[in-house]
């Protein structure tokens, strides 16, 4: 799928590479290749006893392989459908919904 | 005849401590990005009412499988068998069906910030006033616990000193909520919650090839009595199973003990209230289900298993019962997955830290400070008191943990002084809800004569005087009869008290729901709009947890 085309200011198209940024998913994705990568090597260069301290079972390749295939999939997932951008009128519409919130009060005085 | 108990410590290698403080630099780096996302005082407490369901909903569940419920549940599968499952499908799935798709549409379409705020729109400020006092000092309070229990497993296995721990890790929770707010909180709480799960599912397949699968495991294990392998058995009345009797799981513990924690507890709720509209809102919960279906696999089987593979666990020399799961890691992880595990563990006790200072900030700062102390100043004044409330509630959180640590039973007595509150606040609310007659001051009784029953009849059993088959028993007659009672109490006050009117009760009560909330919102049709359908996942939700049922039964 394509990326759409979005008409975009400087500080507006600033802002949407920010909240991709930030956006979640970028987190974990990054978080979980990093960890996969770093804990799949000893699994890669693992000797027999270390394999066999886990019944048999090579757990650094199967845990690292499948962190670094969940960091990965959060990655694509980010870039396939990044979050919508948010132009100055909605932040700022947005920004004063959410003062009022805060401001509102539990129906004590109104 | 060496009767000391066995302790545990973890060889951690170069690449161990790298992950632990990769994951922890990420942490802080979210804090410090998130900073300049955070302007009103709704996105520091309630994240901007902007996260998707996916995200909410594992925040809901990860703020729940703190450290202290992963080491306690695997304790207590090692203790009691495998009935503890009771405490997960009947004991939690409802409850959170039920806030999805019933009461999520008064928290989120009434407009309230917070649990407590209900209240008092629903009733009086003498309801509102107990029910956020008793918020604000449970939530602190057990933030303290959780630290101090953190403190305690770094200072076991990994050798750091006690009054270090607590400082460090407190200090670590302080900076990341207060840069980042709820958003930061719920972000490490989802990150936590991919990190345990790769740290957990390892230390299962290794614990199950070692037994046999989960039906050499069952086999194994007959050799304890027939209700340590079979959920349902010795459940009758005059039945031996400690986890309880038929009429205490299903009235006690699912509807009114976990009914009271997973729909009124802040420190839940608020995260569905992050959700980015009504409908996220509902699905918060239902999303969290699943997963909680699934974890009792992931920690009470091990915990079980721990009785075969870590032999004299639970008994005097041996391991206790709660490093079933740090026990099982250390013989069987290799380095680098021990790394992750240990990182998972570590940073399910902070979030389940920053759970409660998060949601204690939000009652702290709206429902007190702004309704009572200094109402009607502008949004950027309440932002600036939510981030003093974090410093200070961080630093009472310390001295909590520094007392925890001197006298180690006043974990327990926390505990249960707080679970006297949890049934009768459960009672306002769903009476409530679904009673519009209910009267202004009757929560407020009922909140009263059922703390003041569930006290009571503890004070009976501790003394003797009223048999129980277990501790879990008493806790789940406690919370039938304190229901009870709080609902006489409620019906009297309502009789002899003032009705609320019905513009009074708009958004508020059953049958008076605003528009927003009772409206579907989805315009999608067939399988789009199923899977968005709060009431057809809660449905496939509540049907999966009979054939989690129907498969331990088919194993044993």
């Amino acid at each position: 799928m394509a990326a759409k085309k979005y008409d975009l200011d400087p500080e507006e198209a600033r802002n949407w590479r920010l909240a991709k940024m930030f956006d979640l998913r970028t987190f974990i994705g990054v978080l979980f290749v990093i960890f996969g990568v770093l804990v799949i090597i000893p699994g890669i260069i693992a000797n027999p006893a270390d394999i066999e301290k886990a019944a048999g079972i090579n757990l650094a390749l199967w845990v690292g392989g499948f962190m670094l295939l969940l960091g990965v999939i959060f990655l694509a997932w980010v870039l396939a459908s990044p979050p919508p951008p948010i132009t100055k009128e909605e932040m700022a519409a947005a920004k004063k919904a959410l003062e009022e919130m805060g401001t509102s009060g539990g129906g004590l005085h109104h | 005849m060496n009767l000391a108990a066995e302790t545990l410590t973890l060889q951690l290698s170069g690449l161990d401590i790298a992950l632990l403080v990769i994951y922890f630099g990420f942490v802080l780096g979210i804090g410090f990005a998130l900073r300049r996302l955070v302007t009103t005082s709704a996105d520091f407490f309630l994240s901007g009412r902007s996260l998707p369901a996916w995200v909410t909903g594992i925040a809901f569940i990860s703020a729940n499988l703190g450290a202290i419920e992963i080491l306690g549940m695997a304790a207590s599968g090692a203790q009691y068998g495998i009935s503890i499952v009771h405490y997960y499908w009947i004991g939690a799935v409802p409850a959170m069906i039920f806030l999805g798709v019933v009461m999520m549409p008064f928290y989120y379409g009434s407009k309230v910030r917070s649990v407590p705020e209900y209240l008092v729109r629903r009733y009086d400020r003498k309801t509102h006033l107990v029910n956020a006092i008793i918020f604000v000092l449970s939530s602190i309070l057990i933030a303290g616990v959780n630290l101090y229990a953190l403190a305690a497993v770094l200072d076991v296995l990994l050798g750091i000193p006690l009054p270090i721990a607590i400082v460090v890790s407190a200090l670590f929770v302080l900076s990341y909520i207060l840069l980042g707010g709820l958003t930061s909180a719920i972000y490490n709480e989802v990150m936590q919650f991919f990190v345990i799960c790769a740290g957990l599912i390892p230390i299962v397949i290794v614990a199950l090839t070692e037994v046999g699968g989960i039906g050499g495991l069952f086999q194994k294990l007959s050799v304890n009595g027939p209700n340590f392998t079979h959920p349902w058995s010795g459940l009758g009345f005059g039945g031996d199973n400690p986890i309880g009797d038929w009429v205490g799981l299903v009235f006690g513990l699912s509807f009114c003990l976990s009914f009271g924690y997973w729909t009124t507890n802040f420190a839940e709720v608020q995260r569905a209230m992050s959700a980015k509209d009504d409908n996220a809102a509902r699905l918060t919960p239902i999303i969290g289900s699943f997963p909680k279906i699934i974890i009792p696999f992931a920690i009470v089987i091990p915990g079980m298993a721990a009785v075969l593979l870590l032999p004299g666990i639970g008994e005097s020399g041996g391991l206790p019962y709660n490093d079933a799961i740090p026990g099982l890691m250390a013989k069987y992880l290799p380095n680098g997955v021990l790394g992750v595990a240990i990182t998972g563990l570590l940073a399910a006790f902070m979030a389940g830290m920053a759970a409660n200072i998060s949601s204690f900030n939000a009652v702290w700062t709206y429902d007190i400070w702004q309704d009572y102390i200094r109402p009607g100043r502008p949004d950027h004044y309440y932002l600036r008191v939510g981030r003093y409330t974090t410093i200070a509630g961080v630093f009472i959180g310390i001295g909590t943990a520094f007392l925890a640590a001197g006298y180690s039973n006043i974990n327990n007595y926390i505990q249960t002084l707080f679970s006297f509150f949890n049934v009768p606040i459960f009672l306002a609310f769903i009476v409530g809800m679904f009673w519009k007659k209910a009267g202004t001051s009757s929560g407020f009784w009922g909140i009263l004569v059922g703390t003041i029953t569930s006290f009571g009849i503890f004070i009976l059993y501790q003394v003797g005087v009223i048999p129980f088959r277990s501790d879990l028993g008493e806790n789940q007659w406690a919370a039938i009869i304190a229901f009870l009672l709080g609902l006489v109490a409620m019906v009297i006050a309502t009789r002899f008290g003032e009705p609320k009117t019905d513009e009074e009760l708009e958004g508020l009560v059953y049958g008076r729901e605003t528009l927003a909330a009772a409206a579907p919102t989805e315009k999608a049709h067939g399988i789009a709009a199923l899977v968005k359908s709060p009431v057809a996942l809660g449905a496939l939700s509540l049907f999966l947890c009979v054939v989690a049922y129907a498969y331990i039964e088919l194993m044993n």
